[in-house]
């Protein structure tokens, strides 16, 4: 995994719509395009990546359903609202976003989202009654987005309109080390938690029994899985299905749960898929790029099709 | 504190509805209690408030002494481990992760078992028998399986209580029992043993594996005690709000069971009991159309017995019912074992019950029997339930006259030869004797561990004198004679009396009574010390020679050499005036036989009863011993 991380990175770093040779010694303009645009578009991409499988993993385990994730749970839809709210706000007060405005902004909305669907899994217990709930969620969210643009202004609407697409074109230096440095904090308070997700895993009343806090636990794991997918939200847009496919995919592959061996892996899945689905939208219709979630939802959507209708018949929605 | 749960005042509830109020009881070490109550009753939130997932509005659980609310939580999972209902998911964790998640408590910050933990866990997956599943993934193993492992989670917490909530559901029979004996290993084990607090639904395991069954009902204790002493259908009923019927019917299904020691003896009922459930059959049948299920009847000696009938056949318009029941004589199979009684059965104007026997019933014709000769041999306690039987049906359905009961009994009279009835004179087929109605385990080997246990459980309690009796008979006289207030415990020894008595003289106690029908005891007299008629009889001869030794003509003995009931001899003897003096001789040859076989520590003594006549006779020790006891002949 970590090869093929490595290789998504090489190649992201590499290729491009302008083709530089990185073996023979770089011209200034090609330093720039490396280290300026593409490398921080490759950290970010990576990061990214790994925060939204992290996301995901997060609220699976919350929610005991293989399907629940950032998208489609309407998270990052909330997330997305919130922030164009305070865009066309600030702007229109003739301000601009700086990096932790952005941050609070989506980390609000990722978190309104996240308790109304919390709030409707208390009413219902079916895995696809939730699932919808969260879509429609996502709905309300898109559709008050829609009402504050067709009323911002022409200026907020350009910005607004690339970023909503979801995408690591912006990817500038000092916002991505905020970035990186959000998402390893977040990761890294994951990954302490290992030891009470692996036991919350086994059911909540054994954890419990097992001197477990299973509503503080629960607490937090919404609250890193907000804040990661805010995160990645606030810098690239809402980014489709990667918290749902990745997860299930490595557990495909290593065949493994333990927290503790399934984060890691998860991290660096998440930033090679993430990685190899911003290099299809680079690339694939160069120099035209594609929006990153329509990639991550080509090859994200049929991973949710496959696990919806493999599901044994009879298994109980818990 | 020895106890190792105890809960004490305990109220609990949700929000503001209360559904336990005011629960105290105890648990010991190394007990596996059951739990057992209606719905609703509030089993679960006991073993909710007990494993401290939900908190008493009132009251407190010590587990080992401690209040449960100063445990520390991790420190609380050390202690007490739990299984409940819910089933989660476990994608792509081995039984060997799910099974390791249990020494939680135990590891460090990130949970990596270290070699210690390793090897408790493999050792607790041995334990359960489910080590060879351990690389297994736990979503594809079977129901029973999973259990297995989970419990091997619990026990991987090294927990001195493990609180169960209804482990046996979606098992099946075998599994559930698998799962029992499991658990009632690591309760009763020597080393660390493990109580275990659990719910079930399944009277059965909670009957048959429990130390004690803890039963809740309105959110109280309603018994809490042995299984033997609470298990009962009259007190189970009142748990459930079923009749006692439906529980004797279910507990018991196919047969009724007596504990030997560890070992259940399944117990048969007579051929009188089989007959009276065809006759009830058969007039159900006549009178409203159809035979019930389930055919049940409470014996004479109050036992519910309940079966099928075999079939059932409504004949000449619908005025004769026949209806056949097989016999089962329990893990006593005699002669009759499985053998098809039929009752047919006609309605008369007369309101009397007229019993006679058909095909396969012998017939008497000698005299001294309990029917006169002609007669069918179906003696008076089984005819007294064939009427009882049909009344019973009568009454159900408001009829007022009376019926004709025709007993018989398939291949009868081939299975007859086997028997004694060709040397008492029953000639045609089997005689329906009765008297309990019930058939209990004659395995040999059974009766006397039966006959042991029984007289270690009156020693136990400090009893130093005993009476033994052979049967029924002596057992009627002993409640009539011996007021209980005396203290007086008696054994029923059937045909072991030598055996019982080594029993006695082996147990320690002091003085020995031996009370039964003449015609058991007075084979004592020529030495015979296990009375079976398989074993000796020799009645005639003890008798004619007593008589002759009090100077009986030759006729005298001849005439008692015909006889083949001993009232019958009496009779005798009566006519050749030397009833007394036989008695007396017969009477001393007992006393010289017991106390040789008793010992010189062991006072022993005997009382000698007929049906037709009341005491026969007392031992001269005999009639010293009742006295001192404060008995009365």
């Amino acid at each position: 995994m970590l090869v093929l991380l490595g290789t998504a990175a090489f190649i992201s770093v590499a290729a491009g719509s302008v083709s530089v040779n990185i073996f023979a010694p770089l011209s200034d303009n090609d330093s720039m395009i490396i280290f300026d645009i593409r490398l921080p578009r490759t950290l970010l991409a990576a990061v990214s990546g790994a925060a939204l499988a992290v996301s995901g993993y997060l609220l699976q385990t919350f929610f005991r359903n293989p399907i629940a994730g950032p998208y489609v749970m309407g998270i990052s839809s909330g997330a997305k609202m919130t922030m164009v709210l305070a865009m066309t706000f600030v702007v229109a007060s003739g301000g601009s976003m700086t990096s932790v405005l952005k941050i609070v902004a989506s980390f609000a909305g990722a978190l309104l989202s996240t308790f109304l669907i919390l709030i409707l899994s208390f009413r219902v217990k079916s895995m696809s009654v939730l699932l919808v709930a969260g879509i429609m969620v996502g709905y309300i969210c898109t559709a008050v987005t829609e009402f504050i643009v067709t009323f911002a202004d022409d200026t907020s609407i350009i910005s607004l309109h690339g970023w909503a697409q979801g995408g690591f074109s912006s990817a500038a230096f000092p916002g991505t080390y905020t970035a990186v440095i959000l998402v390893l904090i977040g990761i890294a308070g994951v990954f302490l938690m290992s030891k009470p997700i692996g036991a919350y895993m086994q059911g909540e009343k054994y954890a419990e029994s097992l001197g477990v806090n299973v509503r503080g636990l629960q607490l937090l794991m919404i609250i890193f899985s907000s804040f990661l997918s805010a995160v990645v939200t606030a810098y690239a847009g809402p980014v489709s299905f990667v918290g749902i496919a990745v997860p299930f995919l490595v557990k495909k592959l290593i065949k493994q749960s333990r927290p503790i061996i399934l984060i890691p892996a998860l991290i660096l899945a998440g930033a090679a898929f993430t990685l190899f689905c911003d290099i299809v939208a680079r690339l694939l219709f160069s120099p035209i790029e594609l929006s990153l979630s329509t990639v991550t939802a080509f090859f994200g959507a049929p991973v949710v099709l496959f696990i919806m209708a493999g599901r044994k018949r009879g298994q109980r929605d818990e | 504190m020895s106890d190792m749960i105890k809960a004490s005042g305990i109220s609990a509830g949700y929000s503001k509805k209360t559904v336990l109020e005011g629960i105290d009881f105890a648990v010991s070490k190394g007990e596996l209690i059951s739990l057992i109550g209606p719905n609703g009753a509030g089993k679960s939130t006991l073993l909710h408030v007990v494993a401290r997932q939900l908190e008493a509005m009132a009251g407190t659980v010590y587990i080992s002494g401690t209040d449960i609310r100063e445990i520390k939580g991790k420190d609380f999972s050390k202690k007490t481990a739990v299984l409940f209902t819910a089933r989660t998911r476990h994608e792509n964790e081995s039984c060997f992760d799910v099974v390791s998640a249990g020494r939680y408590p135990y590891t460090g910050w990130f949970g990596i078992p270290e070699k210690a933990d390793i090897e408790i866990i493999e050792q607790v997956m041995r334990e359960t028998d489910c080590y060879e599943l351990r690389n297994l993934l736990f979503d594809n193993l079977s129901d029973g399986q999973k259990q297995r492992v989970l419990i091997a989670r619990a026990l991987a917490q090294c927990p001195e209580v493990l609180i169960l909530d209804e482990p046996a559901a979606f098992l099946d029979l075998k599994y559930q029992i698998e799962m029992m004996e499991l658990l009632t290993s690591v309760a009763h084990r020597e080393e660390s043993p493990v109580t275990v607090f659990m719910s079930v639904h399944d009277l059965f395991l909670a009957n048959s594996f429990s130390d004690r069954v803890l039963m809740v009902k309105d959110g109280k204790i309603y018994r809490y005690g042995l299984p033997q002493d609470v298990m009962k259908s009259e007190i189970l009923s009142g748990l459930y709000d079923v009749s006692r019927e439906k529980i004797e019917e279910i507990m018991n299904p196919g047969g009724i069971y007596e504990r030997v020691g560890d070992k259940k003896l399944k117990i048969g009922y007579t051929t009188g009991t089989t007959a009276s459930l065809a006759s009830y059959g058969a007039a159900m049948l006549l009178l409203t159309g159809e035979v019930p299920d389930k055919l049940s009847l409470y014996t004479p000696g109050g036992m519910l017995v309940s079966v099928s009938a075999e079939s059932s056949e409504l004949l000449e318009d619908g005025k004769l019912a026949v209806c056949t029941v097989k016999k089962r004589a329990g893990d006593d199979p005699d002669v009759t074992d499985g053998i098809k009684i039929t009752s047919s059965v006609r309605l008369n104007e007369s309101g009397t019950v007229n019993i006679d026997g058909g095909a396969g019933i012998g017939r008497v014709t000698k005299p001294g029997l309990d029917r006169s000769i002609g007669e069918a041999a179906i003696n008076s306690v089984p005819r007294k339930m064939i009427t009882e039987s049909v009344i019973r049906a009568a009454d159900e359905n408001g009829y007022e006259g009376g019926f004709d009961v025709v007993i018989s009994a398939e291949d009868g009279a081939v299975r007859a030869k086997n028997t004694m009835n060709p040397y008492l004179g029953i000639e045609g087929g089997i005689s329906i004797l009765g008297t309990s109605g019930i058939v209990e385990p004659m395995s040999e080997r059974a009766v006397v561990k039966t006959i042991e246990v029984a007289l270690k459980q009156i020693r136990s309690e400090g009893a130093e004198r005993v009476i033994l009796t052979p049967g029924n008979l002596g057992e009627d006289f002993i409640k009539k004679c011996m007021d209980p207030k005396l203290g007086i415990r008696y054994a029923r020894v059937s045909n072991f009396i030598g055996d019982a008595i080594e029993l006695c003289k082996a147990g320690g106690f002091k003085e020995v009574m031996l009370i039964g029908h003449t015609g058991k005891l007075i084979k004592i007299a020529g030495g015979a010390m296990n009375t079976h008629s398989s074993y000796a009889d020799g009645r005639q001869e003890v008798i004619g020679f007593h008589a002759a030794m009090c100077g009986a003509p030759a006729e005298c003995i001849k005439k008692i050499g015909d006889q083949v009931t001993t009232e019958a001899c009496v009779d005798i003897l009566k006519e050749y005036n030397v009833l007394e003096a036989a008695t007396q001789g017969i009477l001393d040859a007992i006393q010289s036989r017991l106390e040789r076989k008793a010992g010189e520590n062991m006072r022993i003594g005997a009382l000698l009863l007929t049906r037709k006549y009341g005491v026969f006779g007392v031992t001269d020790k005999g009639r010293e011993l009742i006295k001192e006891w404060g008995g009365e002949i």
